[in-house]
């Protein structure tokens, strides 16, 4: 214990001002309120909203990560009809309280030209309210999601159920057999993922065997466990986004695992097959990207994406196409309109292509993207290998322009 | 153990009537078929050896524990299975041995809570000169405003016996008051005590105590414990005079 | 008035004495008086609309941070899931506004009173079934209670269809007085510092009269307060619904003004936060929390986007550095004032 008295008073003192100091600092009183933009001359500010802290720590960064490099490039490349990219990230910290108050800050106190991110749907409902309707700027959501949300001004750069679902399906039943286990979180993603998943698994003369719901982070994972017993399914189609590897976990206790039963997801970016360690082996998912994928410029991206944030560095699954893309569809469609000017660009962006590493992007008029998507296995060292390609899948979003 | 009965009959309007109390912890029986009556007005000392069973009665008299057998009646109502409160409600006050005031709290916020009526009624203004007037008593008026911590122990008690008087108790238990106190602050004490009794004629005062001495300088009547049971109840004389206090307690303590 | 004698000494040391030796109660409204002249000031200097209005939340969870304080600090109970009060009332006011049809079921003042009730009835059951019953909790009981009680709200939020789950809820209707949008920047400022002002008197009338002086007699030795004829149990429990109400009135506003409330918005985490702002601030002074909260809700917002990778642990070290040099909070030193 210090000092009585006055010192402790004057300590105080100065430790409040010391943090109100640096917080007023960046309180940006001499910052725009506008919310259409900076100058036509100066640069175009780009927002990214990322969970760089919290649970999804991992996706945030990569697609904070993936909006710079992409960013640099175009800069590198003299910008866009001259204009340099600024991009201008802030933390959401995996919570829409903060994801309220930061993408607002980037609407209404830096005068962003569009925002990037989040992860969660959760946080993008929120931002949608923010950004889009309250702040009349473009949002791009670079993760994968369960579809459904229309706006002119939002625009999904991930991948949709419709997108990913079927061809992760065929390969299920091609490899082990035609019964189902769907399990998920019991939220609207894996929901509405396997209502898209029962009329393709029965087309293909498949049958669901079983269908379980869990809480987002459960402990007690019996009710998995006797419902695999139960119906002996052929493979697991998983949607378990939070602690999958605790679940997988659960089952190999439970001695369920085993080469006969397959494995498939479509949330498990390669960031987070580290998680599951050896018991991941064989899982498949269908992603719009991953190390592994097949692609003219694949190498070359990896190759720069390392160079920048280190060999170690893993370009991520859902999110990083979604990210990249997301930066060098809005930069050709500023390009087209001629402006930065939101409901211009937003016209300007149904129907932009983009070569990217793994091939032709296009937003479609329903604001989602039509793009490659890959199927890829586990390999024995714990990391994605390509298994097939399905070209130009459209969102299957029925968004009206 | 046997005692000798009290000559008279049960008086109906006794503040206090206690009948047979009994309690047992594990195989111990702490008080044993206790029974006595204090009527208003009277000063009574409850003396006996550590272990008498005295802190335990007490306990029993104000509702800490519940008698395993027999009845406690306060004020012509039954309070034996009835918690603290009603007990104090119904007009039984105390000044306890550890010292239990306040000690965050000021001096005066010590006394407000003794003043405050406990049906609600009565207007701040009189509240507040009520307690004005008591620091008076107890000699406290330049304390007013200063953590009860910050009182010396014959103060903090004082402030207590303050507290206690302040609602305004038909029947004041005293746990050992004089402890740790000074021959002269133990004089004071038992002048105070006695004005509390002659201030207010009806108000009856059971002081229970080790020191003799100022059972001596407060009250005509005194009851003796021993082992759980109430084996004198009489005026001093008569209790010195008591063979059986005499090889029980006097003796010892002689 | 002091019983003291002011006028020993001359000069410098009779001036030092006499400051000494006022009753804190005066020293403690010239700080309650400076901090509301500084939360009134800053918004008419600042240009910063997006600031103002980023404040004006703050004061919104310093008034939450206010009604924990109450019962802890005041009333030494601890409870681990304060934030089911402020977020439940983001909840309750949500149904009650969801739209059909474009229509609004329930206006946004009636939805946010409703969700006050709401917060008040939730407090009045917990407390009445923890203080009032046939063997009242103790405080430690009563912690994991409430401990249970968030992380179980906080699931069932997460996997309700009727809360919306994981996304929650989308909260329609815009906050205005009498004509005046009080929605953003400072309007919705001069309506946050108004429900802050006003928990602050409420708690504070609570504390000077009958109940709130029992109450912290309560804390110390409750026996002792028992045998003077109070009911602890009674107390305990208004001091909970009054503090329940508070909470709920802070959070329907903070909500209406987010406009959207999720699953982390109650639960154990979020409440945990508010308990750091107390003890930060400083258990029992009611202002000292107010300071914490604005002081470490905007250093989280700020430090994020300057130190991008590190900001969490420049956080965490100022707080651990905060608490070693002040144990009794920022505003430790003022004490409780005398609540006269």
């Amino acid at each position: 214990m210090w000092g009585k008295g006055t010192s402790r008073q004057l300590v105080a003192a100065v430790l409040g001002l010391g943090l109100l100091g640096t917080g007023c600092g960046s309180g940006g009183a001499d910052a725009p309120g506008a919310a259409d933009g900076a100058s036509e001359d100066g640069p175009i500010v780009i927002g990214v909203i990322a969970d760089l802290t919290g649970p999804f720590a991992v996706y945030g960064t990569n697609v904070s990560r993936n909006v710079q490099l992409a960013a640099e490039e175009i800069n590198a490349a003299g910008g866009v009809d001259g204009r340099q990219l600024e991009v201008i990230v802030e933390d959401i910290q995996t919570d829409v309280a903060a994801t309220v108050d930061k993408s607002r800050k980037l609407v209404q106190s830096d005068g962003v030209d569009v925002v990037i991110g989040p992860i969660g749907s959760d946080a993008n409902d929120a931002a949608l309210q923010t950004v889009v309707t309250e702040g009349e700027t473009i949002l791009m959501y670079p993760q994968v999601y369960e579809g459904g949300k229309c706006d002119p001004l939002f625009f999904h750069t991930g991948a949709t159920p419709a997108q990913q679902v079927p061809g992760l399906i065929e390969r299920l039943q091609a490899e082990y057999g035609p019964k189902a286990l769907l399990f998920g979180a019991d939220y609207v993603w894996p929901r509405r993922s396997f209502e898209v998943a029962k009329p393709v698994i029965e087309a293909g003369g498949g049958e669901v065997v079983g269908e379980v719901y869990l809480p987002l982070v459960a402990d007690d994972y019996s009710e998995l466990i006797s419902a695999v017993r139960e119906s002996q399914p052929d493979y697991i189609f998983s949607l378990y986004p939070a602690v999958y590897g605790a679940a997988v976990k659960a089952l190999d206790d439970a001695g369920l695992l085993d080469d006969d039963l397959g494995m498939g997801t479509i949330f498990l970016g390669e960031e987070s097959l580290p998680t599951l360690g050896d018991l991941g082996t064989g899982t498949y998912t269908t992603l719009p990207f991953f190390t592994d994928a097949q692609g003219d410029g694949v190498d070359d991206f990896v190759a720069r994406y390392r160079a920048a944030y280190g060999d170690d560095a893993v370009p991520g699954g859902g999110e990083t196409l979604g990210a990249y893309a997301a930066v060098h569809l809005y930069a050709q469609a500023v390009a087209a309109a001629g402006t930065t000017e939101s409901t211009a660009v937003a016209a300007a962006l149904a129907g932009q292509s983009f070569e990217g590493p793994t091939g032709t992007v296009t937003m479609t008029d329903s604001h989602h993207l039509q793009q490659p998507i890959q199927t890829a296995r586990v390999n024995e060292d714990g990391v994605y290998e390509f298994v097939e390609v399905f070209d130009a899948v459209e969102p299957g979003e029925s968004c009206q322009p | 153990m046997e005692r000798p009965l009290p000559d008279e009959p049960p008086d109906a309007a006794a503040r206090l009537q206690v009948r047979d109390v009994t309690k047992q912890f594990g195989g111990v029986r702490a008080v044993d078929g206790v029974s006595f009556e204090i009527g208003d007005g009277q000063v009574v000392g409850l003396i006996g050896a550590n272990g008498a069973g005295k802190t335990t009665l007490l306990h029993l008299l104000y509702g800490r524990h519940r008698a395993d057998a027999g009845t406690v009646v306060l004020a012509g109502r039954d309070v034996t299975r009835l918690p603290p409160r009603a007990h104090a409600r119904l007009g039984m006050g105390l000044v306890f041995q550890n010292t239990s005031v306040f000690l965050g709290l000021s001096v005066e916020e010590n006394l407000l809570l003794g003043a405050m009526p406990k049906q609600g009624r009565g207007r701040p203004a009189d509240r507040l000169s009520a307690v004005e007037q008591m620091l008076e008593v107890v000699d406290l008026v330049d304390q007013r405003y200063v953590p009860a911590a910050s009182l010396a122990h014959g103060q903090q008690q004082w402030l207590e016996i303050g507290m206690a008087l302040l609602a305004g108790p038909d029947l004041l238990l005293l746990d050992e008051p004089t402890s740790g106190m000074t021959r002269a602050e133990s004089r004071r004490t038992a002048e105070l005590v006695r004005r509390l009794q002659t201030d207010h004629p009806r108000r009856a005062v059971v002081v229970v105590e080790h020191n003799l001495e100022f059972i001596r300088m407060i009250s005509d009547r005194v009851m003796v414990m021993h082992r759980g049971c109430l084996i004198a109840d009489g005026s001093i004389a008569e209790v010195q005079a008591d063979p059986a206090v005499q090889d029980s307690y006097l003796g010892r303590h002689a | 008035m002091p019983a003291v004698d002011p006028t020993t000494g001359s000069g410098r040391s009779a001036i030092r004495k006499r400051i000494a030796d006022l009753p804190r109660s005066s020293r403690r409204r010239a700080i309650e008086l400076a901090l509301l002249a500084l939360l009134v000031v800053v918004p008419l200097v600042s240009a910063d609309a997006f600031f103002v209005d980023r404040l004006g939340r703050y004061l919104l969870w310093a008034a939450l941070a206010v009604s924990l304080d109450l019962i802890w600090g005041f009333g030494g109970i601890l409870s681990f899931g304060h934030a089911a009060f402020f977020g439940g009332a983001g909840y309750v006011v949500g149904l009650l506004t969801t739209t059909q049809a474009g229509v609004l079921p329930l206006g946004v003042w009636p939805a946010i009173a409703l969700a006050v009730v709401a917060s008040a009835a939730l407090a009045a059951i917990v407390a009445g079934a923890a203080f009032r019953g046939r063997t009242p909790l103790r405080g430690v009981e009563f912690a994991l209670v409430t401990l249970a009680v968030a992380f179980l709200f906080e699931q069932y939020a997460r996997s309700s269809r009727v809360l919306g789950g994981q996304n929650g809820i989308l909260l329609q209707g815009q906050l205005s007085v009498a004509g005046w949008s009080v929605h953003r920047g400072r309007g919705f400022y001069a309506l946050a510092l108004v429900v802050l002002v006003v928990s602050y008197l409420l708690c504070a009338a609570f504390l000077r009269a009958r109940s709130g002086r029992v109450l912290q007699a309560v804390r110390e030795n409750e026996e002792r307060v028992e045998t003077l004829g109070y009911d602890a149990g009674r107390v305990r429990f208004q001091v909970y619904v009054l503090s329940g109400a508070i909470a709920g009135a802070a959070g329907a506003v903070f909500y209406v003004h987010d406009q959207i409330v999720s699953p982390g918005a109650v639960g154990v985490g979020a409440s945990t936060l508010v308990l750091l702002w107390v003890v930060l601030g400083g258990r029992g002074t009611l202002l000292g929390p107010v300071v914490a909260t604005v002081l470490l809700q905007h250093l989280t917002a700020t430090l994020s986007g300057t130190f991008l990778d590190t900001w969490l642990f420049a956080v965490g070290t100022l707080l651990i550095v905060a608490i070693l040099l002040l144990p009794g909070g920022l505003l430790g030193w003022v004490g409780r004032g005398q609540m006269r």
